[in-house]
Formats: structure tokens, C-alpha cells, sequence
């Protein structure tokens, strides 16, 4: 049975080197540019005809954008309108990261931390930056939440300072360990079938247990996918809120 | 509850099946003691570098081409359907006044016709008196010229009575007594007789 581990290997394709670093064209880089590939042919052809009574594909597309829209002005407010390509992004991004690892003998980009830090981390720098750059010093009452008795403002800042830098870190290791974990859950049963498949006549038959139990799983992986790609964006629109609109 | 257990029997003998083949290949050595190959430094520049690339791509596309675009779309619909509405309400109020008008008119209309007809009545009313009273004057003039012409004729027929009278008497007293007596007297006589009955009388 294969290592349930080895869909996460990175094997490079084309060699590049930019300085001292390595940045040659792997698997995982093949995957990104499917998913770019594959989301700039459907929002261009979706949004081709630009019908006032849509088709499926452009009232796809509409709806894709209306909930993003939605997202950034429940969560954001008017001030995020000009996140909106960012944040839309962001999330067409990692769903695709997320779904098209689900195609066999694909790979997941989004089950590798260093992507979704790298992710995460955009968000945090750009919350930090933003804020500053409005806010000034002021940012920092951000940590001090409204109605903190004064005695107990110091403890409360530090509290709120641990918790704002453990963001990237949450947001970060939950996406990366729920695509992690599920692909691993759906590997090995994979195995099972496989290893059954070996064992004669007997295990074609006892094959289909771990085969249905895989199918069900990969409809719930589907969920994960956009499940864990709307947390990821949701979060990250609250966070730009902090950024964009301190309260007192 | 039997087959429950039997199928979770079922389960650990896969999960141990797995696992020692699991294990089999590991021993083999192939890509174990690695750990998870996300924890290996070796790809991570590569991995950022081409993040960023295919994000910013799919940014500048999306940012400039696609979401533009969409929001075009939506917003001329948007558009579009408020201006309908609008227009819709307008012509709403268009057709309410235009009905107003009419009820208006229609009122207006029957008001008319009502004074009309009574103008008509009051007409006919008039003609119909006017031409009663000419009638009525009419006729009381033909009444008039008929007495009066009765009277003249009962005054000559009274006038000729008495000449008869006067004739006849004479004619009368000639044959009883022989005595010959002139009209114009007799009739004197009648006057004077007559007049005495009519002072009698007026008496």
C-alpha cells in the first residue's frame, strides 16, 4: 500500500533558480496554474455574453460574485469595497486549492502550511500596515477593548496582543490541517480497496466497503472544501475590519 | 447489533491489514523518516514564489477584466429594472389621471344632461302655457264677438218683434173694430207699454 503521505511530496518539474533560492516549477505550482487556468476560462466565459437575463454559467459567476459582495459588506463594511478583488481572490484561491485536490492524482496546494501561512500572513501584514497607516498609533487600542476597567487594561492588552498574532497561526494550520487531514482519511481508505483488491476474489468483494465509504467521503470533502474556504475568507474580511474601523 | 459487531470486526481487520502493510513499506524505506513533506524547508521558497505569481495573475485578471464586468452587468440590470419600475409607476399615475378625467367628464357630463332636460321640460312647460293662454285669450274674444253678436241679434230680432207687434196689432184692432190705426203709433204705444213694464219691472 502507498504511503498516504506521498500525495504531499513535491517533485519539481522545471528547474528555476532566482538567486539563491529555488523556485523551480513543481507539481504543487502545476496545480496553482490549473487552478488559475481553470478560473480564468470560466469567469471570462461566463461573464462573455453579459446578458440581462443570465445563463447558468454567467449567473454562476454573478452569484460567486454577490456572495463575496455580500461577505465584504456584512463583514467589512462600505470601507472594504476596495478589497473586494483582493478578498474575491483570495477566496477563488483557495476553494480551487481545495477542490481540485480532490480530483485523483491531483495535488493539493492548500494542504501544504507553508501555502496557507504564506496566505494567512498576506492578510495579518496587510491588517498591521493598514491599520497604522489609518490609525496611526491609535491602532494599538485595538488591544484595549471599550469599557476596560483601567486596573485591568494591561493585563487585557497583552491578552489581546497574544490572541491578534496567534491569528495567521489559526487561520494558517486550520485550512492546512482540515485539507491534511481529509486527504490522508481519503488516501488511506483508498489503500484499503487497493490492499482488498490484492487479496483474490474475497477482497474484490470486500473492496466495495472502503469504495462506498470513500465515495461518501469525497462528498463530504466537498463540503470541507468550500466550508474551509469560506472560514478562510470570512475571517480574514473581520480582520480587515480591525484594520479599517477601530471602535472608540 | 450482531452485524454491527461484525462489521466493526471488519473494520479493525482492514485497519491492521493496512497497517501492517503500512508498516511493510516503511520498512522498505521509501520516503519514510521524512515526516510530512509540508515540514520540509526545501520547496518553500518555490512554493511562495509561485503562490504569489498565479495570486497576483489571478488578481490583476479579476480586478480588472472580470469583476468590472460583472459588476457592469449587475448594475445595468439593476438599472435597467429600476428604470422599468418607473416607468411603471408612471404610467400607473398616467392611467389614474386619465380615469380621474374621465369620472370627472362622465360627472360633469351627467350634470349636464340633467339640466339640460330640465331646461327642455321648463321649455316645453313654458310653450305649453304660452300656447293655453293664447288659446284661452283667443277664445274668450271669439266668446265676446259671439255674445255680442247674439245680443245685436236679439236686440234687432227684438226691434222687428216689436215693429211685428206694432204691425200686427194694428192689423188686429183694423179688423176687430174697424179702427184704422197707423204702425208708427201702435208701435209708440208698444214703446211706451213696454217701457212701463220695464220701469214696473226695474221697480
Amino acid at each position: 500500500m502507498a504511503n498516504p503521505l506521498k500525495q504531499f511530496e513535491i517533485t519539481p518539474l522545471l528547474p528555476l533558480h532566482v538567486g539563491n533560492f529555488d523556485v523551480s516549477f513543481t507539481n504543487s505550482s502545476l496545480w496553482m496554474a490549473i487552478g488559475v487556468v481553470v478560473s480564468l476560462i470560466f469567469m471570462t466565459l461566463a461573464v462573455k455574453p453579459k446578458a440581462q437575463v443570465p445563463g447558468r454559467l454567467q449567473m454562476a459567476s454573478e452569484m460567486l460574485y454577490e456572495f463575496i459582495a455580500s461577505m465584504i459588506r456584512e463583514n467589512v463594511g462600505p470601507k472594504g469595497r476596495k478589497f473586494f478583488p483582493l478578498i474575491f481572490t483570495l477566496f477563488v484561491v483557495v476553494m480551487l486549492g481545495n477542490s481540485l485536490g480532490l480530483i485523483p492524482f491531483s495535488f493539493t496546494y492548500t494542504s501544504h502550511i507553508i501555502v496557507t501561512v504564506a496566505l494567512a500572513l498576506m492578510i495579518f501584514m496587510m491588517v498591521i500596515v493598514i491599520g497604522f497607516f489609518k490609525h496611526g498609533f491609535h491602532f494599538f487600542s485595538l488591544f484595549i477593548p471599550p469599557g476596560t476597567p483601567v486596573w485591568l487594561a494591561p493585563f487585557i492588552f497583552v491578552l489581546e496582543l497574544v490572541s491578534f498574532f496567534v491569528r495567521p497561526i489559526t487561520l494558517s494550520v486550520r485550512l492546512f490541517a482540515n485539507m491534511m487531514a481529509g486527504h490522508i482519511v481519503l488516501k488511506v481508505f483508498a489503500g484499503f480497496a487497493v490492499s482488498f483488491i490484492a487479496l483474490g476474489s474475497v477482497g474484490y468483494l470486500a473492496a466495495i466497503v472502503p469504495t462506498v465509504f470513500n465515495a461518501v467521503l469525497i462528498a463530504f470533502e466537498l463540503l470541507i472544501a468550500y466550508l474551509q474556504a469560506y472560514v478562510f475568507t470570512i475571517l480574514s474580511c473581520i480582520y480587515l475590519k480591525d484594520a479599517l474601523e477601530i471602535e472608540h | 447489533m450482531k452485524l454491527r459487531f461484525s462489521q466493526f470486526g471488519f473494520f479493525a481487520l482492514t485497519l491492521l491489514v493496512s497497517d501492517v502493510t503500512f508498516a511493510a513499506t516503511e520498512a522498505h524505506g521509501e520516503a519514510a523518516e521524512k515526516g510530512l513533506p509540508q515540514f520540509d524547508p526545501t520547496w518553500f521558497p518555490s512554493q511562495i514564489f509561485w503562490l504569489f505569481v498565479m495570486f497576483g495573475l489571478l488578481y490583476l485578471f479579476f480586478a480588472n477584466k472580470t469583476l468590472p464586468a460583472l459588476s457592469k452587468v449587475i448594475d445595468n440590470r439593476r438599472n435597467l429594472i429600476e428604470s422599468e419600475m418607473e416607468e411603471a409607476e408612471n404610467l400607473t399615475a398616467k392611467a389614474k389621471a386619465v380615469q380621474e378625467t374621465y369620472e370627472a367628464n362622465l360627472a360633469k357630463a351627467r350634470l349636464n344632461s340633467t339640466s339640460e332636460i330640465t331646461k327642455v321640460e321648463d321649455k316645453i312647460k313654458a310653450d305649453m302655457a304660452k300656447a293655453e293662454a293664447e288659446f284661452r285669450a283667443r277664445a274668450e274674444k271669439e266668446m265676446a264677438k259671439l255674445e255680442k253678436s247674439i245680443e245685436k241679434s236679439k236686440a234687432q230680432v227684438m226691434a222687428e218683434l216689436e215693429s211685428m207687434v206694432a204691425v200686427l196689432t194694428a192689423e188686429a184692432v183694423e179688423k176687430l173694430a174697424d179702427i184704422s190705426i197707423k204702425p208708427a203709433e201702435v208701435q209708440k204705444l208698444v214703446g211706451e207699454i213696454a217701457n212701463d213694464t220695464d220701469t214696473k219691472e226695474a221697480a
